[in-house]
């Protein structure tokens, strides 16, 4: 594998710029121009990294990371226990999608603001590229402790964001943004900090660590580490950060606000990325390391999800601003996300994963257009325009585009995560395939009837902004800055791009879901031991079948607690290394389950 | 094989060649000679398409001269038909861990199928087409030749619209069926929102659209049942695993059948089990799958969109919603041919809504006075009959009357919109009459396309409509002969009444025309073409006998029903099996009805052309006796007002309801949950400054309950 730790280059790049716009005094012209071009450099940077990536997704199998970084930290032997705190990165067919779309959106988005910010460049574009370089290394990191620092740290750069070049109400929008996400995430801090606690029961390389290494923490369900109690808990803080962010039904008021306030940039950011980040550590974290939970609160999750796909079209069908309109389509889109996520079959993770993916392609160009059209005629509300297909008919053409994508027409990427989501959740429930999932029919079918609420309120947008009579606000469109009545080149020029990737995903996604695979099919699997493990244990001490079919369908519920001795003395027993077997199942290993 | 896989291919990727090229240079460069690069693709994709016919014919034709020397291995040409060809992997659906992950079966493949029933779509289809966008380049203009606004966006959305059609002809699974389907729906709504500076036009579009997704709702979930049924969704696969099903008992090939399941299901797959589990779910999936039929070929109650759907320019309104895509739903059905022969319930539903349709459609017709909204309910109602006839088993009649019928419709539709266009956009035939002097060709091609569509003997719709009725009057319920025969005196009447009132009489024309042009030669060659269609389509169903027959000479069943009986073999064999009286094929002795059906034709052509000629007071008179049964059918049964109130006003009351609940109530408990910190700890600021601290004071206390409670909980 290479030698270049291209991942820290990934990452150092966009601070380097951001730090580089901090320390010198450049004009407006020049400072655009160099944070695009260190966007682009990065993206460079990660084209580098990719093609690594495609030379070595063979390694990727069962669980496999590529352009693997690591490097200790802090690391205090003195104690019992000792500290060993890591700077680790790594990428598998999980975030290597994700992280892709954040290095295609955030250039574009910096791009879109060359016309749309016009005060305090300096700041703001150095901002966007330490939010760049934060979103980055949340898909990069392979230590929760990083991780987590990345996950806050992008609160950080969009609170001032929306904060200084938002809306009218951007001052309450960016407080309420901050401090719902902050409040969740605290609650995961003392998760987080618990789990590497835990980690400390592990016996790694014949030792023992406080540690927060992801594959070590992914060790501790296998091992035995948490009971079901602490697993339960540890889900609700981690439910508590991640579900805020996502953000799902009822957490989610905070994201129209957000929206509609925040800089167009910034809302593209925020719909395309940030909400992914709390999808991602759902598949990162709460899934993998807490399967026992995940199982339980399957069910919990599969309603709020539904009832976030419906309550969000709704909610989306009634709104005037085209802007809040958009918002509230991310809320049903998200919970369509969720529910790929815990129906805990193989369709619907691919499809989750893809939806992260083509909801931050469709939801970040939509947002771009809105804001366009917010350029023009500094309002978005649908009273104040209309008929505009008549006098911008390419932005026409985009919009009808982004929407069809959106609405999930096949041929187009939204299709595909849409189809295998529900097709993941109508399977959910079969146990033919050796487990089954918490979810099924029953959730399936008013999860679907988002495919037709999408279409009523996305076209219902459509008709008002671009069809019937011409309709604009009495002083005509705002020509400054260089725009034309319809898109300038570079609008286009930023749009295409999105456009062309939609496509592509719609088409031939096969590359891409090529890679997830193998990342998934770990989570599956422990989710599949849970089951297994269960299933023995209730058939071990039960003489007949049909007390056998009850007891499994209690265990989930009070299966017993096993103290951290009992994991020491299991350890000692088996070979120093069951990591094997804790990190991925081998192909053969695999076949028992069947 | 592998020159049908080409062929396949190239099909529906020339008109969608055309289309992208007017989109690269057509707008900046061709302009207003964009049509020429849309007219080439679909005539090439024509032509492919008759190659492709005759590539399938020489098949069938090798097969049946190899059997007859009773050379059955020589017998493979007309086999690789029913398979899938595989063109490349779309997306993976299925690889759960237990399954090993990432096994091929698993990937859903981008599949075709080229078998007799896709070779009469493809040519009814690509005939059509390309006749109307040869008419377009004289209609999309006005009088002095000057090209309209959106002349180069329309051509594109043709060509998106032949593309698109031909893949849902060609799909070989239910994923590819369902893009072209949607991508149909596509089409249809940019093209209907044409003029989108028209608020109806473009409220007709989203209708159009969105009632389409209500179908559509209920075609993936039948979709998805389908793949949780049978862990597959190629058609030829579904098809064989539910005739092995319903041919169980008393079929002789249980091997094939069963080793057809393990090889699909899995090896540990119980045959009985699933073979009572496709039993059970065979009707939902029938009735799921004809959800999407009903939304496309817009049957009641999803009708609603078609009518509306007439805002669009007029030869849309002929190929798409008349000739072709409307008929997508008829295709699925006669498709799905053995899914649906397995169920009774889905097979009497169908033919019961294509028969209400049918009679309610044509009622509706007779009080409109928009030209191309009577048109507009006389597909509604022709529809009608094709599920009728799909219902009581006589699949191929239905395709039959779907062919014919894309010839004769879209030729009224032409003629329509030639007189459209002459009259300078008024289409209402009270506001014009006596065209028949000043337009000779729109005349008399019309009218030999309205003779077609009342059923006039020995024209093309005589023969299939006659043999839908008679395959009514065969089957269970010979109510649907008798309405299917209403409906044809019906279709008579309402056809020559608008004939009369807007060709014959005396001449009138409405304000600010002074003389009626007919179209030029762009305009009448496909006008003629398709009234040649109208009139010799038919003779494909018939063959001719000496002496016994209609006339003593005609026969139903010919040619077009020989080529189409393999596709539809298995269907017949389990309704056979059912014990089901169908009839389709069984013509022989029928002939009374046909005399009696060419008599009802007579009927209502000769009482329509009477009273709106000679006593035109007596329609009025009856209108006005008939009050509010009038008024109701007038104003189309209230559908729409009815679906606004029962559906359309609660949903957005519900969406109001959702974010007054954000607004007021969530954040209002949020506003508490954020101020008991700050009543707590006093002496803080009040402001956003001392909400920010309390937050975090609340957080901080959270977060050591929460390590308490943890620690503690695990001792």
């Amino acid at each position: 594998m290479s030698s270049m730790p291209l991942l820290s280059i990934l990452l150092a790049t966009p601070v380097f710029g951001a730090i580089v716009i901090f320390a010198t005094n450049w004009d407006p012209a020049t400072i655009r121009r160099f944070a695009l071009g260190m966007s682009v450099v990065t993206l460079a940077v990660a084209v580098c990294a990719l093609a690594v990536f495609m030379q070595h997704t063979g390694d990727l199998s069962s669980g496999g990371q590529l352009l693997t970084e690591s490097h200790s930290w802090v690391s205090s032997d003195g104690a019992a226990i000792p500290l060993r705190l890591g700077y680790k990165l790594g990428l598998d067919g999980i975030s290597m999608p994700l992280m892709l779309m954040t290095l295609l959106l955030t250039p574009l988005a910096i791009w879109a603001s060359f016309t749309s910010i016009q005060s305090r460049h300096r700041e703001y574009y150095a901002l966007m590229l330490l939010l760049f370089g934060a979103m980055l290394g949340v898909f990069c990191a392979r230590d929760l402790l990083l991780f987590y620092v990345c996950f806050e740290f992008t609160l950080i750069p969009l609170y001032f964001l929306i904060g200084i070049w938002g809306g009218s109400e951007r001052q309450k929008a960016a407080n309420m943004f901050f401090l719902y996400t902050l409040a969740g995430s605290m609650l995961t801090f003392a998760g987080v900090l618990y789990l590497g606690w835990k980690a400390s029961s592990v016996v790694h390389d014949g030792a023992r660590a406080f540690t927060f290494d992801f594959d070590i923490i992914y060790m501790l369900h296998a091992q035995g580490g948490l009971s079901a109690t602490e697993q339960w808990w540890l889900f609700v803080a981690f439910f508590a950060g991640f579900a805020i962010k996502v953000p799902l039904f009822p957490f989610h008021t905070w994201l129209p606000l957000a929206h509609v306030e925040a800089p167009t940039a910034g809302s593209v950011i925020l719909a395309a990325v940030l909400l992914k980040l709390g999808t991602y550590g759902f598949l990162r974290v709460s899934m993998p390391v807490f399967p026992n939970a995940a199982i339980e609160l399957g069910p919990v999750m599969g309603v709020l999800a539904v009832v976030g796909v419906v309550y969000g079209a709704l909610a989306a069908w009634v709104q005037t601003d085209v802007k809040r309109l958009v918002a509230y389509s991310s809320v049903s889109h998200l919970g369509f996300c969720l529910l790929g996520m815990f129906c805990m079959k193989m369709a619907g993770l691919t499809g989750s994963v893809l939806y992260m993916v083509n909801h931050g392609l469709s939801t970040g160009a939509l947002f771009l257009i809105v804001g366009m059209i917010y350029e023009r005629y500094h309002t978005r509300e649908m009273d104040q325009i209309g008929g505009l297909a008549r006098k911008m008919p390419i932005m026409a053409f985009f919009l009808v585009f982004f929407t069809m994508s959106s609405i999930g027409l096949p041929g187009l990427n939204g299709f595909v995560s849409e189809f295998l989501v529900l097709i993941g959740t109508f399977i959910s429930g079969r146990t033919d395939s050796g487990m089954a999932g918490p979810l099924g029919v029953g959730y399936a079918i008013p999860a679907a009837t988002g495919i037709l609420l999408g279409a009523i309120y996305m076209l219902y947008m459509v008709r008002r902004v671009l069809f019937g009579p011409v309709k604009e606000p009495g002083h005509g469109y705002d020509s400054s800055g260089g725009l034309t009545q319809d898109l300038t080149r570079r609008e286009v020029s930023i749009l295409a791009p999105i456009a062309l990737a939609c496509i592509f995903l719609g088409v031939y996604p096969k590359p891409v879901i090529d890679w997830m695979e193998p990342s998934l099919s770990p989570v599956l699997e422990r989710v599949a031991n849970v089951h297994m493990e269960d299933w023995h244990r209730a058939t071990a001490g039960v003489e007949s079948d049909d007390a056998a079919y009850s007891a499994l369908a209690v265990t989930l519920a009070d299966s017993a607690d096993r103290s951290t001795l009992d994991i020491v003395r299991r350890d000692g027993e088996a070979a120093p290394l069951a990591a094997p077997i804790a990190i991925h199942m081998k192909p053969d290993d695999s076949e028992a389950l069947r | 094989m592998e020159n049908l896989k080409t062929l396949a291919i190239l099909i529906p990727i020339l008109p969608l060649l055309g289309m992208l090229l007017v989109g690269a240079v057509g707008l900046r460069f061709l302009k207003d000679k964009s049509h020429w690069l849309v007219i080439t693709g679909v005539g090439g994709s024509l032509v492919l398409a008759c190659l492709i016919l005759g590539d399938v014919v020489s098949r069938v034709s090798r097969d049946e001269a190899a059997s007859h020397v009773a050379n059955a291995e020589s017998a493979v040409g007309s086999a690789a038909l029913s398979k899938s060809i595989p063109i490349y992997d779309w997306f993976v659906v299925e690889a759960d861990p237990a399954h090993g992950a990432m096994q091929s079966a698993g990937w859903l493949q981008m599949t075709f199928r080229v078998d007799q029933l896709t070779c009469v779509m493809l040519m009814t289809v690509l005939a059509v087409s390309f006749m109307v966008v040869l008419y377009s380049k004289g209609y999309m203009r006005d009088h002095h030749g000057h090209a309209e606004r959106g002349y180069e966006r329309f051509f594109a959305f043709l060509g998106l619209f032949v593309f698109s059609m031909c893949m849902l002809v060609l799909a070989g699974n239910f994923l590819v069926l369902y893009l072209g389907w949607e991508l149909v729906g596509l089409s249809s709504y940019l093209l209907i929102g044409h003029y989108y500076q028209k608020p109806e036009a473009a409220l007709a579009a989203r209708k159009a659209f969105i009632v389409n997704r209500i179908g559509d709702f209920g075609f993936a979930l039948g979709i998805w049942l389908i793949y949780l049924t049978f862990r597959t969704l190629d058609h030829q696969t579904v098809f064989d695993l539910v005739a092995g099903v319903f041919n169980y008992d008393a079929g002789h090939n249980h091997q094939a059948f069963e080793s057809l399941v393990h090889t699909t299901l899995g090896a540990q797959a119980s045959v009985m089990d699933f073979k009572v589990l496709v039993e059970s779910r065979i009707t939902w999936i029938a009735l799921l799958l004809f959800c999407g039929a009903m939304g496309k070929s817009a049957q009641f109650p999803l009708h609603v969109w078609l009518p509306d759907a007439m805002e669009g320019p007029t030869p849309v309104s002929a190929l798409i919603h008349a000739a072709t895509m409307v008929t997508a739903g008829v295709y699925l059905v006669a498709r799905c041919s053995v899914i649906f022969a397995s169920s009774e319930i889905a097979m009497w539903f169908v033919a019961a809504i294509g028969a209400a349709t049918a009679f309610f459609a044509a009622t509706i017709a007779m009080t409109q006075f928009d030209m191309k909204r009577i048109l507009a309910y006389s597909t509604l109602s022709q529809l009608g009959y094709m599920f009728m006839g799909l219902g009581v088993g006589a699949f191929d009649s239905s395709v039959f009357h779907l062919y014919t019928h894309a010839f004769f419709k879209a030729c009224l539709f032409l003629g329509a919109g030639s007189v459209m266009h002459a009259m300078g956009g008024v289409i209402d035939i009270r506001r014009f009459s006596g065209l028949r002097k000043q337009m000779p060709v729109t005349h008399l091609t019309f009218l030999i396309a309205s003779l077609a569509l009342a059923g006039f003997p020995l024209l093309s719709a005589f023969w299939s409509k006659d043999e839908i009725i008679h395959a009514a009057f065969q089957s269970n319920v010979p109510m649907f002969g008798w309405i299917g025969l209403v409906t044809a005196l019906l279709t008579a009447f309402y056809t020559f009444r608008m004939v009369a009132m807007a060709f014959w009489g005396p001449l009138r024309l409405p304000q600010g025309v002074e003389h009626a042009h007919e179209g030029g030669i762009w305009m009448n060659g496909p006008l003629v073409f398709l009234s040649i269609g109208a009139v010799l389509a038919g003779y494909v169903g018939v063959h001719f006998v000496s002496g016994g027959g209609f006339l003593g000479v005609f026969q139903p069943d010919g040619v077009f029903h020989e080529f189409l009986a393999p596709v539809i073999a298995s269907a017949k064999g389990i309704l056979a099996g059912h014990g089901a009286e169908h009839a389709g094929a069984a013509h022989a002795g029928g002939h009374g009805l046909m005399y009696a059906s060419s008599g009802i034709a007579i009927l209502g052509i000769l009482s329509a052309s009477y009273l709106y000629l000679k006593r035109p007071t007596i329609p009025w008179a009856i209108a006005a006796a008939s009050g509010s049964l009038y008024r109701l059918v007038y104003n189309k049964y209230y559908v729409d007002e009815i679906y606004d109130a029962v559906f359309v006003q609660p949903l957005r009351r519900m969406g109001r309801l959702c974010f007054a609940i954000d607004r007021n109530f969530i954040n209002a408990i949020l506003y508490v949950l954020g101020n008991i910190p700050r009543a707590i700890g006093f002496g803080v600021r009040s402001g956003q400054q001392g909400a920010m601290q309390g937050y975090a004071l609340g957080m901080v206390i959270g977060l050591v309950a929460l390590i308490w409670i943890v620690l503690n909980g695990i001792g």
